[in-house]
């Protein structure tokens, strides 16, 4: 469930990036902005390109062109809060596919792993299926022989959607059996990635400037270990009040940092690397390295820098907590707290959060290298072995995928909700209008950005701009604040042994078992009592089996290596 | 179950069958519902194999290969399951001590209300919490019982019941107590429906009888209400002894926690973590039918000792 | 009835009412408390300290939950099957309940065992989808009609209050000439309503709160219930916490609600059409029906 709400995230990210389109000017003076040089090149001329490809004579252009007599897909999106209703009568945007392109998309979802193996249990599956690519229905789905192949449909029905689809996608979700199944949503592929995008993120820590600025606290404070440190104990001494809550110095995210975020993310400040010298895969909360992270906790525990309710918090706690003001700093996955911070920001301009650090070990000179946001994608989208017209269909993945399609789905239609303005997108007068007057029937009436199978998050990145809105903004600049350390982390995407093998059972077990004893590290004594706990669990989790888990992860790990043509993952060794 | 007194010579004697005619009309009065239980629940019942066997998704369960009682052996083995069955059992136990007679008692008590109003009131506002899901009930509880904030610590404290506040959500031995605890405040009132109806099936004319016999609240209570509604009492005490092995997941997935987790991991919890995620069908169906077959036997026993004690069972 | 008027009986009187408020302050204020939210401004709530009152009060949840005009059909589909169903489980299951309870049924052992197996083992989901998918029950009301006409748990309590039933009616009855059809109509049943409202409210809210079976039996978006399109609004919304534009296009003052307060708005629309009806079957609990029927 994790990958999962992780993955909303970057949907997230992009959409405040489109909701920033607001019908301001360039902001050419503003040094983040790379992407106001960068368009000029990448301008949507390009989709011409394609249209210019002629291969059968008589079917010109793009092969969704060639028959647009009006047919219908249904289409099951395993997604429970997922409530698109296509209705090319009374909403714009699918006025305007559907007269484009014939197609009418009728969508049910759901969101119960029951149904969808009740479905595929009794070969139930309606046209088009659309589910995220972790969830491990996906691979047991492409060995059922309930899916078509998608390339012997593109070589038949749509040979032009060849010339747009990357290599490195199809290379990257070809299944163990040769055959392509899926073609994915937020996937990053690498032929896409120009100079002018940039990684996103989710490691990273909120700072709150206000109080920073309060008590005479530095950004570069968050340099070192020991700045940071000493930052949160000024905190904790000045007990500080924020209306009316007593500030927390820290706040580790979801119980204790042990959902993950924290742990992760110091780990990669302290530059604890995830692959060794030999090209393998470390799992770093077993490394002796790990130490210094659970000694960075621990100090914060028993120096009193956090409050123990954080342990038993559950997520709305962790963000209620954050949106009132009651902590100083957070460390937690960044993106995940965005409305909270414009929520207080909103309500109090000076309690601005921004980024600070990379908090860094004394002892480590190297670069800082952060994972990314889930750039192996979110969904994908399959056609059923028993679909109707899937010459229809696989012309419709091709439509959605090109650019033209892109812009559609995510902006609308062109002189009605967005025009091009110097190779950006912007919203027009008339949807700004329509969105002053009564936001959720401008919403309705015009429908765009709610059909996102095949959203190409770097081109994406290209025709918007960063946000105008002050709240926007705040969590804008924090997202490109740690932006620059991110690298190209596709290899560690996806090492789960597959579901139903023993291994996988085992990690379960191991999970459940270290997540268990992380509070104990964390909320030890002493150091010493700590170090013990911790190397009790290590050989305790290597008394369980791990060894044989970890065979699994690292195969897994070099064969994605291998599809990635990479010697090595981790920038440290490359 | 005391019908059959005739002696069984052979299975369709005369008079059995003259015995049947005469009573068709009742037999056909059960027949639909037996037609119904046959359709929607004893056709899908091929579906315990999948315990026994190696089944996934995308093969059939005739398809799928036999495995015994692998999967049977597999959890029985399992330190965290032997845990998760403790906490079950003890959290059922606790619960049928205290949770078990709090809604009889409520009941009992909001009889003896003689303002009228004021019963259908508490009775009505007894149950709004029944309405409440896990997730909004739980936040709340969470807030309440937090160690910094929360408002439960500050009144002990103040009131001088406690020194320190108590880090309820974060000491396993808390655990069993509050959860319990909040599931009665929740379904206090819910369960207590049964109980009213039962108490206002009972024919008042006992309790005339007893007022002229000058028996006082408390007798009239102890004589008329209590054995009026023993049958009722019996069947849920059965029942809630029958799933002794079984705790609500939506309360515990809620209040649960990395430092409680040695208290609060129930059979269902335990499963969700380590089977259902991972689509462990097989393993989650082994745990499953076990489960049925212990409540089965347990029902047995309990209606057994039941009949011996209070002559009332099921039936 | 009259009332004992001794010391004791007084001091039981006000430690019991003591009790009851009590009982009301533990039951009402989680309720109270998700009603305030739901009324309470979403970004204001996130500061917390939002207790007995709304702090900024908004209806901005309501506006959200009662956005789409579908919300009028799946109120309909819930109120249909609620209504119906409903009916069908309980004449259905009262009338087994009825032939079962009668001493002299015979095979009345094997019925009881055949039934109680139902209650404990079930096949799980795969196969009762596929038997759906059989009986062309997919996609179509009568699922949430048929599948829950009958549950043998509400038989046992059926049974317990008839065979309380004194056996002089049932006898009388027959000398009469009535079959066990006509006892049951005309002379149980009128008897037997504090249980009946039992079921009935117990069934009612059944279907009332089910979204189970809507979310995996049925795909129209026709036979969407109410709990259905309300689970869907706050995951929604819960999405939408993180697709923070697409809130910002939905309304207007985007921080005037949460996923927690459309939560408490939600709770509060689909609870309280069913908490209503409890008054009308409440009476049926209060006082006893069975006087001056016959002579026991």
């Amino acid at each position: 469930m994790k990958i999962k709400l992780s993955i909303l995230i970057i949907i997230a990210m992009m959409m405040a990036v489109v909701a920033g389109c607001a019908p301001a000017e360039t902001d050419p003076d503003d040094p983040t902005t790379t992407t106001t040089t960068a368009a000029d090149t990448d301008t949507p001329d390009d989709e011409t390109d394609v249209t210019d490809e002629t291969t059968e004579p008589g079917m010109e252009g793009p092969s969704w062109t060639w028959d647009t007599s009006p047919v219908t897909i249904d289409w099951y999106v395993h997604e429970g809060w997922y409530d698109k209703n296509w209705d090319a009568d009374n909403v714009v945007t699918d006025a305007y596919i559907t007269e484009l392109t014939g197609v009418t998309v009728n969508v049910t979802s759901g969101g119960e792993d029951e149904r969808l193996n009740a479905m595929i249990a009794s070969d139930n599956l309606p046209d088009v299926v659309t589910l995220g690519w972790y969830f491990e229905q996906w691979p047991l789905m492409q060995t059922s022989g309930l899916l078509q192949p998608l390339m012997p449909l593109i070589d038949e029905h749509a040979p032009t959607f060849k010339d747009i689809l990357p290599d490195s996608l199809v290379g990257w979700f070809t299944y163990d059996d040769g055959n392509l199944y899926g073609i994915p949503s937020f996937f990053w592929a690498e032929e896409h990635i120009t100079e002018d995008n940039y990684l996103e993120t989710n490691d990273g820590i909120h700072v709150r400037e206000d109080i920073m600025n309060q008590l005479d606290i530095r950004r570069e404070d968050f340099n070192t270990v020991e700045g940071a440190l000493d930052a949160f104990r000024a905190v904790r001494d000045a007990e500080l009040v924020y209306d009316g809550h007593r500030v927390i110095p820290v706040n580790l995210g979801i119980e204790g940092g042990v959902g993950g975020g924290a742990i992760r993310i110091l780990s990669n400040f302290f530059g604890i690397p995830p692959e060794d010298s030999e090209g393998n895969l470390i799992e770093r909360q077993y490394d002796e390295r790990f130490l210094e992270v659970l000694r960075f906790m621990n100090t914060i525990y028993r120096e009193d820098l956090m409050s123990l309710d954080n342990f038993t918090m559950d997520r709305s706690h962790v963000e209620e907590q954050w949106a009132s003001g009651a902590a100083f700093v957070l460390i937690d996955q960044i993106s995940d707290y965005k409305a909270q911070s414009q929520t207080l920001f909103n309500n109090d301009p000076d309690a601005r959060v921004i980024g600070a650090g990379p908090i860094r070990l004394e002892s480590e000179d190297q670069p800082v290298h952060l994972n990314t946001r889930a750039m192996s994608g979110w969904t994908v989208s399959a056609i059923a072995h028993d679909a109707q017209d899937v010459d229809r269909i696989i012309r419709f993945f091709e439509y959605s995928y090109s650019d033209e399609g892109q812009v559609s789905h995510a902006y609308g239609v062109e002189g009605v909700t967005y025009e091009w303005v110097d190779g950006y997108i912007e919203n027009t007068d008339e949807y700004n209008q329509a969105l002053d007057e009564d936001s959720s029937a401008a919403a309705a009436r015009y429908g765009h950005n709610n059909f996102w199978w095949f959203f190409n998050p770097p081109y994406h990145q290209l025709i918007t701009r960063p946000p105008e809105r002050p709240d926007s903004r705040i969590t804008y600049d924090y997202d490109r604040y740690f932006a620059e350390y991110a690298f190209y982390d596709m290899a560690f995407s996806d090492l789960a042994p597959r579901g139903g093998t023993d291994e996988a059972a085992l990690a379960s077990e191991i999970d459940v078992y270290w997540s268990e004893q992380l509070p104990r590290m964390i909320m030890a004594n002493s150091e010493a009592e700590m170090e013990a706990i911790w190397r009790d669990a290590v050989d305790t989790v290597y008394a369980m089996g791990y060894e044989s888990v970890y065979e699994v992860r690292n195969e897994r790990f070099q064969m994605l290596k291998d599809r990635l043509d990479q010697d090595f993952a981790w920038p440290g060794n490359q | 179950m005391q019908e059959l007194t005739l002696p069984k010579k052979r299975l369709f004697s005369k008079e059995k069958f003259k015995r049947f005619k005469n009573q068709l009309d009742i037999q056909t009065m059960v027949w639909p519902g037996i037609i119904f239980l046959f359709i929607f629940s004893y056709i899908p019942m091929y579906g315990i194999l999948i315990a026994f066997k190696d089944y996934s998704i995308v093969s059939t369960i005739a398809e799928s290969d036999w495995v015994g009682f692998r999967y049977f052996q597999q959890f029985l083995t399992n330190d965290n399951f032997i845990r998760a069955l403790r906490n079950t059992l003890a959290m059922n136990m606790i619960g049928l001590a205290i949770g078990f007679p709090a809604p009889l008692i409520f009941a009992l008590l909001l009889n003896e209300i003689s303002n009228q109003r004021f019963k259908r009131l508490t009775q009505t506002i007894s149950y709004l919490p029944h309405f409440l899901s896990w997730v909004i009930y739980g936040g709340l509880l969470i807030s309440l019982f937090s160690l910094d904030t929360g408002v439960v610590n500050d009144v002990l404290v103040r009131t001088g019941l406690i020194e320190r506040p108590i880090f309820w959500w974060g000491e396993p031995r808390y655990f069993w107590v509050l959860a319990i605890l909040t599931n009665m405040a929740k379904s206090i009132g819910w369960g207590a429906i049964l109980y009213l109806a039962a108490i206002a099936g009972v024919d008042s004319q006992l309790y005339e009888a007893a007022v002229i016999d000058g028996a006082s609240r408390f007798k009239r209570v102890w004589h008329v209400t209590i054995p009026g509604i023993t049958g009722t009492i019996v069947i849920l005490m059965i029942f809630t002894i029958a799933n002794s092995f079984n705790y609500g997941f939506d309360q515990i997935w809620i209040l649960q926690n990395n430092l409680n987790v040695s208290t609060s991991e129930i059979i269902d919890t335990y499963i969700y973590k380590t089977g259902l995620s991972q689509m462990r069908f097989s393993y989650a169906a082994a745990v499953g039918v076990s489960r049925a077959v212990i409540a089965m036997i347990l029902l047995v026993l309990a209606n057994f000792t039941s009949k011996k004690i209070t002559e009332q069972g099921l039936f | 009835m009259k009332y004992d008027r001794s010391i004791g009986s007084r001091i039981f009187d006000i430690f019991n009412v003591f009790i009851m408020v009590l009982v009301i302050f533990v039951t009402l204020y989680p309720y109270w408390y998700s009603v305030i939210a739901s009324f309470n401004h979403g970004n204001d709530y996130l500061r917390g300290g939002v207790n007995f009152w709304p702090r900024v009060f908004t209806l901005a949840n309501y506006t959200v939950v009662f956005q789409d005009r579908t919300i009028l059909s799946a109120y309909f589909v819930t109120i249909a099957r609620t209504v119906i169903g409903t009916f069908a489980h309980v004449m259905f299951t009262s009338l087994f309940s009825y032939g079962f309870s009668r001493k002299n049924l015979m095979g009345k052992s094997f019925y009881a065992t055949y039934g109680l197996i139902t209650m404990f083992f079930t096949g799980g989901l795969i196969p009762t989808y596929i038997l759906f998918k059989n009986l062309g029950l997919l996609d179509n009301f009568l699922v949430y009609i048929i599948p829950p006409m009958f549950h043998f748990w509400h038989v046992i309590i059926f049974q317990a209050f008839f065979r309380e039933i004194p056996e002089s009616i049932n006898e009388s009855a027959k000398i009469d000439g009535a079959n066990e059809y006509t006892i049951y109509f005309r002379l149980i049943l009128p008897l037997s309503k504090p249980v009946i409202a039992a079921i009935t409210l117990f069934t009612a809210v059944f279907h009332w709160n089910s979204f189970f079976d809507a979310m995996v039996f049925t795909s129209s978006r026709s036979l969407q219930t109410i709990q259905l399109y309300l689970t869907r609004i706050i995951l929604t919304r819960s999405a939408a916490t993180h697709l923070a534009s697409r809130a910002a296009e939905m309304i207007a003052d985007q921080s005037a609600v949460n996923s927690r307060t459309i939560q408490a708005a939600t709770m509060v629309v689909t609870s309280l059409p069913i908490i209503m009806i409890y008054p009308f079957l409440q009476k049926h609990f209060v006082k006893g029906l069975m006087l001056g029927s016959v002579k026991g």
